[in-house]
C-alpha cells in the first residue's frame, strides 16, 4: 500500500520507534513508583522524553512538558482551563473538532470565527488583530490546516495576542516535527500537539507545551502528595492523574530523536516538494480542482482536491482499493470545509510524511487518472 | 554521612535538579523522600554531599529550579535548612 495519510497519523516509523517500545514493554513499569531498575528506567526514558522534546520547542522547563494520550486531549485540557462559560473566544475559521467540540460544550461562549480564505496569512493576521482590538478571553488558531494544509501567521497572531494579554492556544497537530513550534517565540499559554504525526512516535502519544496555570482535566493518583486529595499544583503531576503509557513515550522519544537528526526545516522541505509534484500531477487531469498556495510557500505537505461530479468518499475508496491511501470526507474540521466552501462535498486529501517518494506520487496520480478515464467511459 | 537532601515538587523536578547539577559539576542522586520528612505523602528528593549544597542551591537557583525544602542529615537526624 502507498500511504498518503500522514496527515492522520504517519503509518511508518523510524525502526527505532519499534525497538524502543518493545523494550519498553519488556523492561519498564511506572516512572516515580519507586527505586527498583524498571520504575527508574521508566523515569529516564519519561524524562528524556520531556527534555528532548522542551529542546525542540523552545522551553527550558521539562516540568512543562506534558504527556497526553493525543493532541485532542491537550485541547481540552487547555480549551477547559482558558474558555468559561460566557467567554469571548477568537478563532480561526480552519479548526479541527478537538478545537471547535470542546468550545461547543461550554455554555454561552461567544465565538468570533476568522474566516478569511485559505493562504492568505497576512489577511488572517490582519482580522485576527481587528478582533483582538475588540476584546477577547482567548483565541486559539492551528498552526497549520490539516484539510488544506495552509500555514496560519502564527508568528504574527502570538505577537498579537501578547500585545492585548489575550492567551493563545495554539493547535501544532499538523506542524510539530514539520515547521518551528516555538514557546520561547510565541509565549503562547499552551501548544498542543499529537505525537504519532510528524513526531513519528505511536499512536496513544501526545505533547502539551504549558505556560500558564492549568486545570486538570482528571484527578488520581500521581505517585506524588499521596496524603493530600487534591491534584498536585506543580507540572507535570497535576495533568498526568494514573499511570503512564511508558511504550508510547519511550517511542515518542525516538520519534522525537529522528526529527531532530533530520532536521525540521529538511522534513518540511521534503514533504513539500513531494505535494508540489502531486499538485502538478493533478493540475493535468481533466476535472480535477486542486486547492494549493502555487509556490506552497504558504502551504505543507498537505493538499486537498476534488475531482467533478465525483463523490469524494468513492475516489477515495477506488484510491483504497488500488493501493492508494488518502483521507476522503470533511476531515473532522467542518470549519475548514465551511471556510472554503466545501462543507457539501468535502475533500480528498493527500498527505505525506518523510518516507513518501516521488514515485509513489507517480503510482498516486496514475491510479487517480485511471479513475477518472474510467468515469469519463462509464457516462459515455 | 553528611548530606543535604533537596525535597523536590515532583520526580520530573527532581531529575531535572539533578541534571542541572551535573551541569555544574556537582553529583547528586535521586531518591524518594524519607517518609518522616515528606508531609503530604510520597514525593522525591535529590541528595548532594554536605560540601557541595551551597555551591548546589547557588546552580539551581541560577535557573530558578526552587526545591520545596531543604533538610540537612547529620548523626542526629534531619534538620531543615532555612535559605
Amino acid at each position: 500500500m502507498i500511504y498518503f495519510d500522514a496527515g492522520a497519523t504517519t503509518l511508518e516509523k523510524p525502526e527505532a520507534v519499534r525497538h524502543a517500545m518493545a523494550r519498553a514493554v519488556a523492561t519498564m513499569s511506572s516512572p516515580g513508583r519507586g527505586t527498583y531498575p524498571a520504575s527508574r528506567q521508566a523515569e529516564e526514558t519519561a524524562y528524556q522524553c520531556r527534555s528532548e522534546a522542551a529542546e525542540l520547542f523552545g522551553m527550558n522547563s521539562p516540568e512543562n512538558v506534558i504527556f497526553t494520550g493525543n493532541a485532542t486531549h491537550g485541547l481540552n485540557v487547555a480549551i477547559k482551563t482558558l474558555v468559561k462559560p460566557g467567554s469571548r473566544v477568537i478563532i480561526s475559521g480552519y479548526e479541527h473538532n478537538a478545537v471547535t467540540r470542546p468550545l461547543h460544550a461550554i455554555p454561552n461562549v461567544h465565538l468570533t470565527v476568522i474566516d478569511t480564505p485559505p493562504f492568505q496569512p497576512g489577511q488572517m493576521a490582519t482580522e485576527f488583530a481587528q478582533a483582538l482590538r475588540q476584546g477577547a478571553d482567548v483565541a486559539i488558531c492551528n498552526h497549520v490546516s490539516n484539510v488544506f494544509g495552509c500555514i496560519q501567521p502564527i508568528d504574527e497572531i502570538a505577537e498579537l495576542c501578547r500585545r492585548y494579554h489575550v492567551p493563545l492556544i495554539v493547535d501544532a497537530s499538523q506542524s510539530a516535527g514539520v515547521l518551528p513550534v516555538r514557546m520561547d517565540e510565541w509565549q503562547a499559554a499552551f501548544i498542543a500537539m499529537p505525537g504519532h504525526k510528524g513526531l513519528y512516535g505511536p499512536q496513544g502519544t501526545g505533547l502539551l507545551l504549558c505556560n500558564h496555570d492549568t486545570r486538570p482535566l482528571m484527578e488520581g493518583g500521581t505517585g506524588s502528595l499521596s496524603r493530600q486529595q487534591q491534584m498536585p499544583e506543580d507540572l507535570p503531576d497535576r495533568l498526568e492523574a494514573g499511570t503512564h503509557n511508558m511504550p508510547g513515550i519511550a517511542g515518542l522519544l525516538e520519534g522525537i530523536r529522528f526529527v531532530r537528526r533530520r532536521g525540521v526545516d529538511k522534513i518540511c522541505r521534503q514533504e513539500q516538494n513531494l505535494t508540489a509534484y502531486a499538485a502538478r500531477r493533478l493540475e493535468l487531469m481533466d476535472g480535477v480542482r486542486i486547492f494549493t498556495d502555487g509556490d506552497l510557500i504558504n502551504q505543507t505537505g498537505v493538499l486537498s482536491f476534488l475531482v467533478a461530479n465525483r463523490d469524494c468518499e468513492e475516489v477515495g475508496e477506488q484510491l483504497a482499493r488500488r493501493g492508494v491511501a488518502v483521507r476522503a470526507g470533511l476531515q473532522c474540521a467542518p470549519l475548514a470545509h465551511r471556510t472554503v466552501g466545501t462543507l457539501k462535498s468535502g475533500t480528498i486529501r493527500f498527505s505525506a510524511s518523510v518516507f513518501n517518494t516521488m514515485s509513489q506520487v507517480d503510482r498516486f496520480a496514475a491510479e487517480l487518472q485511471d479513475i477518472i478515464r474510467e468515469n469519463v467511459k462509464i457516462k459515455a | 554521612m553528611d548530606y543535604y537532601l533537596f525535597i523536590a515538587r515532583s520526580i520530573t523536578q527532581a531529575q531535572h535538579m539533578a541534571h542541572i547539577l551535573a551541569n555544574c559539576g556537582i553529583r547528586a542522586a535521586v531518591l524518594r523522600t524519607p517518609t518522616s520528612l515528606s508531609e503530604r505523602g510520597c514525593s522525591h528528593a535529590v541528595k548532594v554531599r554536605a560540601e557541595k549544597w551551597s555551591a548546589a542551591l547557588s546552580c539551581l537557583n541560577r535557573v530558578q529550579l526552587q526545591p520545596l525544602h531543604i533538610y540537612h542529615q547529620d548523626a542526629n537526624g534531619y534538620n531543615e535548612v532555612s535559605v
